[in-house]
């Protein structure tokens, strides 16, 4: 053998395989399995299906935290009890940039450029949608430089929140981002796969404008006392007397599914039921509040007189046969009955008691989990653990509805057009709405639905509160915001900006009261707060250190309030 | 092994023979002296002149002398040179004796090149196998620890086959790996830590895959430190090189003729490292009082608080007809409730070996296992290997040939955070439980339902004993490593080398939790995943080796090098589990993809070294390499892969006491040595490439996640990180200096070397600010030093009729800085090392310009401008300050002390090595506080003030009397309530609370061996017998833990992650005691 080729072959043919000229050996640095093009039907669903989880009710969206912060749910995840730190709501936040409003970006960049107006058209009203949900939040925020990492800009300025809302020079504001959407929805264009991609409306283009009118209605009523809207809201409200705003059955929600390896059910049922941990448990005072003593609240009390009849589809209780008193359930900290929880910054020796089969969670309504029937039992999912009883997680995640149109239209008619019997009219279509939407929740799951006549005296004493003799518009404002707020559980960003515009309805907290603001003090020796109610949210920290062109430093939480917090 | 490299050497020291006028010819034959069989290739060289040849086989030269020649010389590499006049005589024999000193003066460098130890400008340190093998330790990484100067390894957990982090001379890549690159038998060996979930949530023990080599089969190990010594290896030797020579890649022992068979074996039986001291006065409650609770704050047994009974957990229940309603069980302690959970574990290591030599080829094969049975019940790390190589010389060519095959499984604990939602960590709860919980006494599972039962904690976590038992973590390797070396010597000059091959695995995982765990909401939940990682590599080299003169001699190697890295994986998740016990994804209800991974690169360099050698005093190295790689594009232009980026070392050394002739007995070596150089890295894959979409992504976290297809339509999202064509090489660059010295025969020998590296450029995934609407982009830049030295230092102080002592002290400082985080345009100021394993608003590793490598950063506690805790006067606890830089994870220095003493065959051999500093933010700690189950928090008869002053809660300011000054805090708490809640010291505290120093000294390897005389064996058939006693972490003395705890802070839930100095209950260490034989036929 000729070992003396062997060596100089294999070196020509090393070399020849391998030359830096040779191009095929380096060409191997295209990922084959990741597309580098998307149409937009594949893109509208993820920025809804996002956009769902990073403002809805699940501890990866606002609804949960907003919820905690108005004494709805008892849940000292990231707000604490009042003391957020600086990485409480990053996650949200980075949902809601890069998840969701740049997926929507490319809709309406790639579909502008591809004549799809009909897409561009949604995805310039969820935009417009998402921005005033984080206005309401945050304040200022990376607007019109926002979105643009592919282009470069790293470093996005900070908008000033009011300019956001109205636009300024350079700066296209909500309002005229809606009148875009709107008028892109009215263009002819086709719209390949958007009736399956649409997860919201179907591609409903008729829907998609009621709703763009609508947010427009609710924004102006949101900013009403930085000016007068009142010219504003005028041809809007025309519109809603010829129904031309979002419809009954037309809420705008994302509809949950049933899967559960690839999880499509509703996030918070997820965390509620699928788990043991139990993310929620419910605030005392919210239940306090509904099962009621009188409608009006005894000066410094936030109970009313009235059983609400929505209570057994809004709390699910584990046990069952405890007598109907206070501490009921030995060795819980907060109990009255079968309803078992913590009280909000509760210190006691039970506060930290294993509990997760003996709280009350959040029941059919909310979330999707379980009707309560009475009959009690470990809360489980369907094919779940033997003795668990399931619920299905199958309800919506709200993001805005008929019923709160409704409440706008009262509280505009209220304050604004200052027409009583107008917003006695949209008050008590807002109550109808919002049991309306209980019993249709009720009547999907296969539940009981409410008693009509206990409906109807409710409906009575809520209307008779709010146009009782010599009441003032502090005390009709109580009442409708109570409504709206009983109304919203399942979604927290919008009661948590009502309230802080309104001071409406009244809340109890421990200590830092601030009764001017709707702020009571609990008078509960055992429960304590660190710090006093926020009126906004902080910025995460890691998008304040790395970008030079933001505020340098948080603002003052408690002090420092959104533009239309006044 | 040293002939083999000595045999290969020969090819290039051997010089040209010539032909002179009145020349007569000499021939005759070498013999190794102890062996009296013949040498081949000894050099035989005429004294003065370039005139020479080379033995063959038998040791048989011949060659022609000029007649004015006077002396002939003898040299071969390994044995002492022998000079033999010339006389009349035609026929000239010669013996060589192997000289012990010599033999340690050739070393392995970069791709495989040998060379004489005084001729290296840079650290190099070689451990042989018998430092390795038998000490009671399966994992080839461990085994190192302390016996490296320069080298810092961290153990993650003691879960059998769970990974261990390794750096030499720190990190170098602010996001990439830092670790070594690993090469056996002249292959690269992938050493990735793959996780299947996320660490936090449904971690396990994950491997890193130098677990699959068997300790049995390494002949050596070269750990190749510097930038200079390195630089050959190219863009992935940054952190340095771990050269591993199997006994079977041609690294074995070249012995006798004949056939030698081999065994080892060791048994050792393992145990918990630290159980705590656990407090056996309270059980379960709250300040007192008695509850249903994870913390031991309730009422002293026998007290008049407390009850004598409580309810049975499970009275009541139909599934447990035994234990009717009404059913009371003891309120007191159970003092082994946590000892008796763990068990003892083993490890069993075989090993035989087999080899054969002849003339001129050699054979050997190796079949072992180990067999690691741990302390964590059903964990075990199993691992057989298979590997059989051997090489032949034929005239001027040379073959090597190894195969090794290695399965390995690993059977382990689902790990995790404790409070994780979703945990079901068997950690969660069983180093701090309730001292009254009768864990073995009451039921764990539920007949009916086969749930876990736990006591009053069901709805809290899984029963330790459930977890263990139902939730799983099951992983297969398959590994093969396949590798083939060639050497031609054209001339005697100059010859070919060629070494290629193949190494490749497949892990294939399962990760199950069972029906009624508190995770995956008690559905039950497969996980299936399996990688496969390939890598193919070949090196072409042409040497070069002459004497140019007398004095100067030249040795070069000009080469190319290819290498080709393919890594494919893929997961599949299944849910509700439908059969209780059947660990498949068949047996769920809905099966999913989970994510699919696929990578390729390729790189190709050209590289050339040489070293010119002054009167073999005085040597400089120069090398340079220049790569191509697929993962740049040239110009910074998409698509046009294949980048090429060039980098070099230059390396010299002196040996002073040759040089200046000093002729001191005492001084045995005196050297010098500088080197300085450059290491380049490419990007990973696709990277530099197009920006992608994600199909069917997920929203959400880990308490729940819309995942697509959402209600049967599909969805694409665009990618979070912007990919960037424009990618440059990333640089390392390092000037180091040392110097050898060895005295009195060897008796003190002393290595030192001071280095100063500067990483540049680097090629970071760049978190940028949300709103950008990407969370990162990939981009160069950041700049990041290390300078440190490291000493190894050797005395014999004993050394008389046959008794030896010798001491060898290891010394290791870095400082590692994050120099800045910049390139001028847009600085920013805080890098997160992986913001994905870090709990929302917990605490993170991240990198700060100016601060070191990797600080911890999370919430502290207010203070005021003298340092003093603000104390909110209404509570009675901290106020919650500024988030900042809370702990430094990284080491001030360690030392490692190995003492040998050897006296007749006795052979005690002890390793003492200390950690100083390097931060820990433990939850095992926090919780154990918190949940007052140790004796640290036993005394708790009174109350406590936190010292400090009182504060704003809202304004995190003192608060200030009538003159301005500060009052002290007064405010009395109870000793519950100083560990639990907001504002307290451990759970419910802020992060800077829960870091503790990690200072270790530690007793951590005994042995004491003993060969059985040689006369005892002569009449049997052995040719050896060693038996020994190891010891593993016998002792360890952390001044900075709380005492009672006994935690071992050599830790790490994040394993060989950049992300070191968190424990998130993580499984506790072990400490083996063992027993071995060795004994060859």
């Amino acid at each position: 053998m000729k070992f003396r080729k062997i060596p100089g072959a294999l070196a020509l043919l090393g070399v020849l395989a391998a030359a830096p000229g040779c191009k095929d050996f380096y060409d191997v640095n295209v990922n084959p399995l990741l597309p580098i093009r998307a149409e937009l039907l594949s893109l509208l669903p993820v920025t809804q299906v996002s956009m769902a989880a990073a403002l809805g009710n699940s501890p990866s969206g606002m609804s949960q935290y907003t919820m905690a912060l108005m004494q709805q749910l008892a849940n000292g995840r990231g707000i604490g009890t009042f003391q957020q730190d600086g990485d409480a709501f990053s996650n949200e936040w980075s949902s809601l940039y890069s998840s969701v409003l740049v997926n929507n970006e490319q809709i309406i960049t790639q579909g502008t450029a591809e004549q799809s107006w009909t897409y561009v058209g949604i995805a310039q009203l969820q935009r417009a949608f998402v921005f005033s949900q984080m206005v309401d939040l945050w304040g200022s925020l990376p607007y019109t430089e926002a979105l643009k990492g592919t282009a470069g800009l790293t470093t996005p300025r900070f908008d000033i929140d009011e300019t956001i809302y109205n636009g300024g020079p350079g700066i296209q504001g909500l309002f005229a981002l809606i009148d875009e959407g709107v008028a892109n929805l009215a263009r002819p264009a086709t719209v390949p796969g958007l009736a399956k991609a649409d997860l919201i409306y179907g591609g409903d283009k008729e829907k998609w404008v009621r709703f763009g009118l609508s947010l427009k209605l609710k924004l102006y009523n949101q900013i009403r006392k930085t000016r007068n809207v009142a010219g504003e809201v005028a041809p809007l409200l025309a519109l809603a007397a010829t129904n031309g705003l979002i419809r009954n059955g037309e809420d705008f929600e994302l509809p949950y599914g049933k899967s559960i390896t690839h999880d499509n059910r509703n996030l918070g049922f997820i965390a509620d039921y699928g788990s043991s941990g139990r993310e929620n448990r419910i605030n005392p005072n919210f239940f306090l509040s509904m099962r009621g003593g009188r409608y009006t609240p005894a000066p410094g009390d936030t109970i009313r007189s009235i059983s609400d009849p929505r209570i057994p589809y809004y709390f699910y209780n584990q046990v069952t046969g405890y007598p109907q008193v206070a501490g009921s359930v030995a060795g819980q900290d907060f109990s009255f009955g079968n309803f078992v929880s913590v009280r909000f910054g509760s210190v006691s020796t039970a506060s930290n008691a294993a509990a997760g089969n003996l709280i009350t969670l959040p029941g059919l309504y909310p979330i999707g989990g379980r009707y309560d029937d009475g009959r009690g039992g470990i809360a489980g999912v369907v094919g779940g653990a033997a003795g668990t009883v399931p619920g299905k997680g199958l309800v919506a995640q709200r993001l805005h509805t008929y019923f709160s149109r409704k409440y706008t239209e009262a509280e505009l008619q209220l304050t604004v057009l200052q027409n009583n019997a107008a917003a006695t009219a949209a008050l008590g279509e807002a109550i109808d709405a919002s049991f309306g939407k209980v019993d249709k929740i009720a009547t999907d799951d296969g539940s009981p639905t409410m008693d009509p006549a206990r409906v109807a005296s409710y409906k009575a004493a809520a209307l008779a509160a709010f146009n009782a003799p010599g009441v003032t518009l502090d005390d009709k404002l109580e009442v409708l915001m109570y409504e709206k707020y009983v109304a919203s559980f399942g979604y927290g960003v919008d009661m948590y900006t009502d309230f802080r515009r309104t001071y409406h309805p009244r809340i109890k907290v421990p200590g830092n009261a601030d009764p001017a603001r709707g702020i009571l003090d609990d008078n509960d020796p055992i429960t304590q707060s660190l710090g006093a109610f926020p009126r906004r949210m902080s910025y995460p920290i890691s998008d304040l250190l790395v970008n030079p062109n933001g505020p340098q430093t948080q603002p003052n939480l408690v002090r420092d309030r959104i533009f239309w917090d006044k | 092994m040293k002939k083999t490299l000595l045999l290969s050497l020969l090819l290039l020291l051997t010089c040209v023979g010539r032909s002179w006028a009145q020349s007569r010819p000499i021939s005759g034959r070498v013999i190794d002296r102890s062996t009296n069989e013949g040498l081949p290739g000894v050099s035989v060289i005429v004294k003065g002149t370039t005139t020479g040849t080379a033995t063959d086989a038998d040791g048989r030269y011949a060659l022609n002398v000029a007649g004015t020649a006077a002396t002939l010389q003898f040299k071969f590499l390994g044995f002492v040179t022998v000079e033999q006049p010339i006389g009349p005589a035609a026929t000239i024999d010669a013996a060589l004796a192997v000289d012990t000193k010599q033999l340690d003066e050739v070393t392995v460098t970069a791709l495989g090149i040998s060379r004489e130890k005084r001729a290296l400008g840079f650290a190099v340190s070689e451990v042989k196998a018998e430092q390795v093998v038998q000490k009671s330790e399966p994992d080839i990484l461990r085994t190192l620890t302390g016996k490296v100067p320069g080298v810092n390894i961290v153990s993650s957990s003691g879960v059998p086959g769970s990974s261990s982090r390794i750096t030499i001379r720190g990190n170098t890549s602010l996001l990439g790996s830092n670790e070594p690159l690993f090469i056996v038998d002249g292959v690269p060996y992938d050493n990735t830590q793959t996780d299947s979930e996320n660490s936090l949530v449904h971690g396990a023990g994950y491997s890193s895959r130098t677990s699959d080599v068997d300790p049995n089969n390494i002949a050596t190990i070269n750990v190749l430190k510097g930038a200079a010594a390195a630089a050959l290896y190219g863009s992935r030797a940054a952190g340095g090189v771990i050269v591993i020579t199997t006994k079977t890649g041609g690294g074995g022992q070249r012995g006798a003729k004949g056939v030698q068979i081999g065994y080892t074996t060791g048994y050792s039986i393992e145990k918990i490292a630290g159980l705590p001291d656990y407090q056996n006065s309270y059980g379960a409650g709250a300040n007192f009082v008695q509850s249903s609770a994870n913390g031991s704050w309730g009422p002293k047994f026998g007290s008049s608080q407390a009850p004598t009974t409580i309810l049975h957990p499970q009275q009541g229940n139909p599934n447990f007809p035994d234990i009717p309603a009404g059913t009371l069980i003891p309120y007191q302690a159970y003092p082994n409730n946590v000892k008796d959970y763990f068990k003892t574990g083993h490890l069993f290591e075989n090993s035989v070996s087999l080899s054969g030599t002849n003339d001129n080829t050699s054979f050997t094969a190796i079949l072992s296992r180990a067999d690691q049975q741990g302390i964590i019940p059903n964990s075990s790390f199993i691992r057989n290997n298979v590997s059989a190589g051997g090489s032949g010389h034929f005239s001027k060519f040379t073959v090597n040939g190894n195969v090794a095959y290695t399965n390995s499984e690993q059977h382990g604990p689902q790990l995790g955070a404790n409070n994780a939602f979703g945990s079901n960590s068997a950690f969660a709860r069983i180093l701090f439980l309730t001292r009254s919980l009768d864990l073995q006494g009451l039921p764990y599972i539920d007949p009916v339902t086969k749930a876990s039962q736990f006591a009053w904690l069901t709805a809290q976590a899984d029963n330790p004993i459930w977890s263990t038992e139902n939730n799983t973590y099951v992983s297969r390797v398959d590994r093969v490593v396949g590798s083939v070396g060639l050497a031609y010597a054209i001339k005697d000059w100059l010859s070919v080398t060629y070494t290629g091959g193949v190494n490749t695995y497949t892990d294939f995982r399962r990760t199950t939790v069972r029906p009624g765990s508190v995770g995956y909401g008690g559905l039950g939940n497969v996980l299936e995943d399996s990688f496969q990682n390939t890598e193919l590599e070949q090196t072409l080299l042409v040497n070069v080796n002459k004497n140019l003169t007398e004095d100067i001699s030249l040795t070069a190697s000009v080469g190319q090098n290819i290498n080709q890295r393919k890594f494919e994986g893929l997961s599949y998740t299944g849910g509700p589990i439908i059969v209780f016990g059947i660990d498949n994804i068949e047996n769920t209800e809905q099966k999913n993809t989970n994510g699919y991974n696929y990578s390729k690169r390729r790189l190709m360099g050209l590289l050339a070294n040489v070293t010119v050698g002054y009167k073999n005093w005085a040597f400089l190295t120069v090398t340079g390499r220049n790569d191509w790689s697929s993962t740049l594009n040239r110009n910074g232009v998409f698509g046009q892969s294949g980048r090429a980026f060039f980098y070099s070392s230059v390396s010299g050394s002196l040996v002073l006491n040759e040089a200046l002739a000093l002729n001191a007995s005492w001084l045995d070596l005196l050297k010098l040595r500088a080197a300085y150089g450059r290491v380049g890295r490419d990007a990973p894959p696709y990277r530099s490439g197009a920006p992608t979409y994600s199909i069917n992504p997920q929203y959400g976290n880990n308490t729940g996640n819309s995942a697509f297809p959402f209600n049967g339509v599909a969805g694409l999202a665009l990618s979070n990180e912007i990919n960037n064509p424009g990618l440059t090489p990333e640089f390392s660059t390092e000037l180091e200096v040392g110097t050898e010295v060895a005295m009195f025969r060897n008796r003190v020998a002393l290595n030192a070397t001071y280095y100063d590296k500067i990483s540049t450029d680097q090629i970071v995934r760049q978190f940028t600010a949300a709103s950008t609407g990407y969370g990162s982009r990939w981009t160069n830049f950041g700049k990041i030093s290390n300078k440190g030295f490291e000493v190894a230092l050797t005395l014999v102080p004993v050394e008389v009729r046959g008794f030896r002592w010798s001491s060898t002290f290891n010394f290791t400082h870095n400082k590692n800085i994050v120099e800045n985080l910049g390139d001028g345009k847009d600085k920013i100021a805080q890098l997160p090392i992986d913001p994905g394993s870090t709990f929302i608003g917990g605490p993170g590793g991240v990198h700060i310009a100016g601060q070191p490598y990797g600080v911890i950063f999370g919430s502290s506690a207010a203070r005021d401008e003298k340092g003093n805790f603000l104390v909110n006067p209404a509570t009675g606890r901290l106020i919650q300050g500024a988030n900042k830089i809370i702990g430094n994870p990284n080491p001030q220095f360690i030392m490692g002390f190995i003492n040998q003493f050897t006296y007749k065959g006795i052979t005690l051999n002890a390793l003492v090595d200390y950690r100083k500093g390097g931060d820990l933010y433990s939850t095992t700690l926090q919780q154990e506080l918190g949940r007052g189950a140790t004796r640290d928090t036993e005394n708790r008869d009174r109350l406590v003030i936190i010292n400090g002053v009182q504060g704003n809660p809202d304004t995190k300011l003192p608060i200030r009397d009538a003159n301005g000054l500060s009052i002290p805090n007064s405010t009395v708490i109870s000793v519950n309530d100083l560990y639990f809640g907001a504002g307290s010291a451990a759970i419910g505290a802020y992060d800077e609370q829960s870091i503790y120093d990690g200072t270790t000294v530690r007793l951590r390897e005994l042995s004491l061996g003993y060969d059985l005389p040689k006369a005892l064996l002569e009449k049997t058939p052995f040719g050896l017998i060693n038996i020994s006693l190891s010891g593993r972490n016998l002792y360890r003395y952390s001044p900075n833990i709380p005492k009672h705890s006994n935690f071992d802070p050599e830790t790490s839930t994040f394993g060989a992650s950049n992300q070191q100095g968190f424990e998130y209950t993580n499984a506790p260490t072990t400490t083996r005691y063992g027993v071995n034989m060795r004994v060859t036929f």
